[in-house]
């Protein structure tokens, strides 16, 4: 599947947006870009105006410097089953990871972006794409994820329905870092009357 | 029991609406079988051989009256009256229509209940002692713990599509009557040397194609590290599991496949990224439920039973049976908990009718305090009987078909709803349960075989726990045709596989094959003391085996 030409709409950071990057899938789309690189001098101003170059994890691997100092935006698009230690150490130069989901039952992808985002410590936009539709995007939202394709003939505008499924949530997750129980102590201890030196909201 | 407050009472109101919402999109051709499918098995809702069948959390084990009254009007309504206790302490409704399950469920969240991860590939309702809190040998109240662990469980974002089915049980007694060896995870709520409180934790146990004991991961867990550990070891299931097979997706699979060393290590690995974050528990959190649990407030009695009990024991040789049988003893003197039998001779292991129910709850009330527990071994419990009043709550339910004195013996058959409701089963349990216990009604010589464990699944999945029965049955097809493979020597604690003592039988050579089994235990128990499976430890399934189809190899060499 080559998206390059169209620009998709997709959900981010709970709007609607056109997808700004374009993907390279093989060695060849990446020549063929540095190829256009050299002759329109606007394509790299393109790339550094915020349009970006996605690619598979397999072709930054193969690849790498060829595609990490692309002009603009970069971004891995990797499997459920992919080991983050395989690519942690260029998440400095990542500014997307989308995560595939072959299936909305394959739950791998809701531990990677966990781990990406509470261990690694990724700040950068965390993709969901493949089977991803209104009932899902919650628990997604949850872990970690801040932008949604849609799967096809999903309007992405279908899944703002979805993130506001629960008011409220027992566990930690990304999201809220604090489990409920953890905040209702905190709360109370706000209510307490104030210390003279408020110290943070570590318990 | 452990009460809602508005937080816990919105999220499943807020269930009930996402669920009305998908289940009318599904009719409405919006969402596909294939999407709807592991959206309403979150909710508890299979399709069956006869009708959707939706299985009801009840978590831990812990009814109120109220609660239960309410489970008789929807058999009642959505039903056809009767409601069937799983081996995992739910209760399953065989007959509702798809498009009343969200009126159900939202009659459930009115009296604090649902249907939440009941199925699918996630954690599903966390089970314990149904004794806990009352039973004479606990150690720890469990039930705290399980709470903690429900709320945990409950929505989790990231372990809703698991490789396979997660389940939780923890012990807090001497005895182990929660099955902790054959579970996914297995929690033993024991005091450390300076009487803190923490979890023995064992991994990767479970029945089914693959029966297996637990290992034992850690030692001692520090309560404080309790959902920190359980996310680490969900974490590594969920990226590691197979995913492929399904008969190979549970966890004890990948146990072994890493070997418990790795998969310790692992684990371990996994648990320091996050061991005392906020996730971490704090004594606030342990006592705000404990506030919320409204725990029985017990009257001061004399803990022996009075001259005139004594006397109607003496003199009611049925009265003493069932007292003997169907009593345990309590952590409070002067109490008692009761089981109520659902295993009364020719009835289906742990069906129970709306009307029944309704007794029950009353009986919960008027001899309790409006407290029922549901056992995984599908019988209810009151809890929290006076002593003195065991003739008049023995009258109750002898009217009402509860007393039958056989908890313990060979015709309290654990038993799956087989092929009679289930789409999976191989072949049908509950007749083979029923004509086991026709066969063995007679009170007289259950008590001389004495204490047996009997348990009926229908298929490989081994809902009926037919491994760690002392004697197993197992339904299994051949060309199309019901057989039965029968197992020895298993038990659940501690906990043993039992092993296949030949070619599978019909229907009709079980209950003789039984009565062979029986006679071997009888000849060679060296006293009455002595277990079935005891004996099978000591001389082996051979004799046992020899007996059993002597008959047939007779037949053979004719």
């Amino acid at each position: 599947m080559n998206r390059t030409d169209i620009a998709q709409e997709m959900i981010l950071d709970g709007v609607i947006v056109r997808d700004p990057y374009q993907l390279v899938m093989s060695a060849q789309d990446l020549q063929a870009l540095w190829a256009d690189l050299s002759r329109e001098a606007e394509l790299a101003q393109a790339l550094r105006d915020g349009c970006g170059v996605l690619a598979p994890l397999t072709l930054m691997q193969a690849q790498k410097e060829a595609f990490l100092v692309l002009p603009g935006r970069k971004g891995l698009i990797v499997q459920p089953g992919d080991e983050p230690e395989s690519f942690a150490a260029e998440l400095e130069r990542l500014d997307l990871i989308a995560v595939d989901f072959p299936l909305f039952t394959d739950g791998r992808g809701h531990s990677l972006a966990r781990t990406l985002r509470d261990h690694y410590g990724f700040k950068g936009e965390l993709r969901a794409q493949g089977d991803v539709f209104e009932d899902t995007v919650h628990y997604l939202a949850r872990c970690g994820f801040n932008a949604f394709v849609p799967r096809s003939g999903v309007p992405p505008v279908q899944l703002l329905q979805g993130f506001h499924t629960f008011s409220e949530s027992y566990q930690a997750a990304v999201d809220c870092p604090n489990p409920l129980f953890l905040r209702r102590i905190l709360a109370q201890r706000e209510e307490m009357p104030a210390p003279a030196v408020f110290t943070g909201n570590t318990p | 029991m452990y009460q809602y407050d508005e937080i816990d009472q919105r999220l499943v109101d807020e269930r009930v609406s996402q669920f009305r919402e998908q289940t009318r999109r599904f009719l409405d051709g919006q969402l596909s079988e294939e999407d709807f499918r592991p959206l309403r098995l979150q909710n508890g809702l299979y399709i069956q051989r006869h009708a959707p069948m939706l299985r009801v959390a009840i978590p831990y084990g812990v009814l109120a009256a109220r609660q239960l009254r309410r489970l008789a009007h929807i058999a009642r309504t959505y039903d056809r009256g009767v409601g069937h206790f799983s081996t995992r302490q739910n209760i399953q409704f065989n007959w509702p229509q798809l498009a009343q399950v969200p009126d159900i469920l939202a009659e459930l969240a009115a009296v604090q209940m649902h249907a939440i991860q009941t199925s699918g590939n996630c954690v599903r309702n966390t089970t314990t002692d149904h004794f806990a809190g009352v039973a004479a040998d606990e150690l720890i109240d469990p039930r705290i713990y399980c709470e903690v662990i429900r709320q945990w469980s409950t929505f989790h974002p990231e372990f809703a599509f698991l490789p396979r089915k997660f389940k939780i049980a923890v012990n807090g007694a001497l005895q182990d009557r929660a099955a902790t060896w054959v579970h996914d995870i297995g929690l033993h709520a024991v005091r450390d040397d300076q009487g803190q409180v923490g979890f023995r934790v064992i991994v990767g146990g479970g029945l089914g194609r693959t029966p297996m004991l637990g290992v034992l991961v850690r030692e001692f867990l520090p309560l404080p590290h309790l959902l920190t550990y359980l996310e680490a070891i969900l974490r590594v299931y969920n990226r590691y599991g197979r995913r492929d097979n399904k008969q190979k997706a549970r966890i004890k699979i990948l146990v072994k496949a890493l070997t418990p060393e790795r998969f310790i290590r692992e684990v371990e690995t996994e648990w320091l990224r996050w061991k005392d974050g906020p996730s971490t528990l704090l004594p606030q959190e342990l006592a705000r439920i404990e506030a919320r649990m409204q725990r029985p407030h017990y009257a001061s009695l004399p803990a022996a039973p009075s001259m005139a009990l004594q006397q109607m024991l003496a003199q009611q040789p049925g009265l003493r049976r069932w007292r003997e049988r169907n009593v345990q003893a309590h952590q409070v003197p002067g109490y008692a908990a009761v089981t109520l039998s659902l295993k009364a001779p020719g009835q289906a292991p742990g069906d129970i009718s709306a009307a029944q129910m309704d007794a029950v709850a009353d009986l919960s009330e008027q001899f309790g305090f409006g407290e029922i527990r549901v056992s995984h071994e599908q019988n209810l419990i009151l809890p929290d009987v006076e002593q003195e009043q065991l003739p008049a709550l023995y009258a109750a339910l002898k009217s009402w078909g509860f007393a039958t004195p056989n908890i313990g013996l060979l015709s309290n058959i654990i038993s799956c709803p087989g092929g009679d409701y289930c789409a999976l089963a191989n072949a049908r349990s509950i007749p083979v349960a029923q004509a086991i216990s026709q066969r063995f009604g007679d009170l007289q010589r259950l008590e001389e075989i004495g204490a047996l464990d009997l348990n009926i699944s229908g298929c490989m999945n081994a809902c009926g726990h037919h491994h760690v029965g002392h004697i197993g049955i197992l339904g299994v097809d051949k060309q199309g045709a019901e057989f039965y493979q029968i197992t020895i020597g298993g038990r659940q604690a501690p906990a043993r596989l039992g092993r296949v003592i030949g070619p599978a039988l019909a229907a009709e050579q079980v209950p003789d094959a039984i009565e062979r089994l029986l006679e071997v235990y009888l000849e060679q128990r060296r006293h009455e003391e002595e277990l079935f499976v005891e004996v099978v430890e000591r001389i082996g399934i051979e004799p046992f085996k020899e007996r059993v189809y002597a008959e047939e190899r007779q037949a053979l060499c004719a």
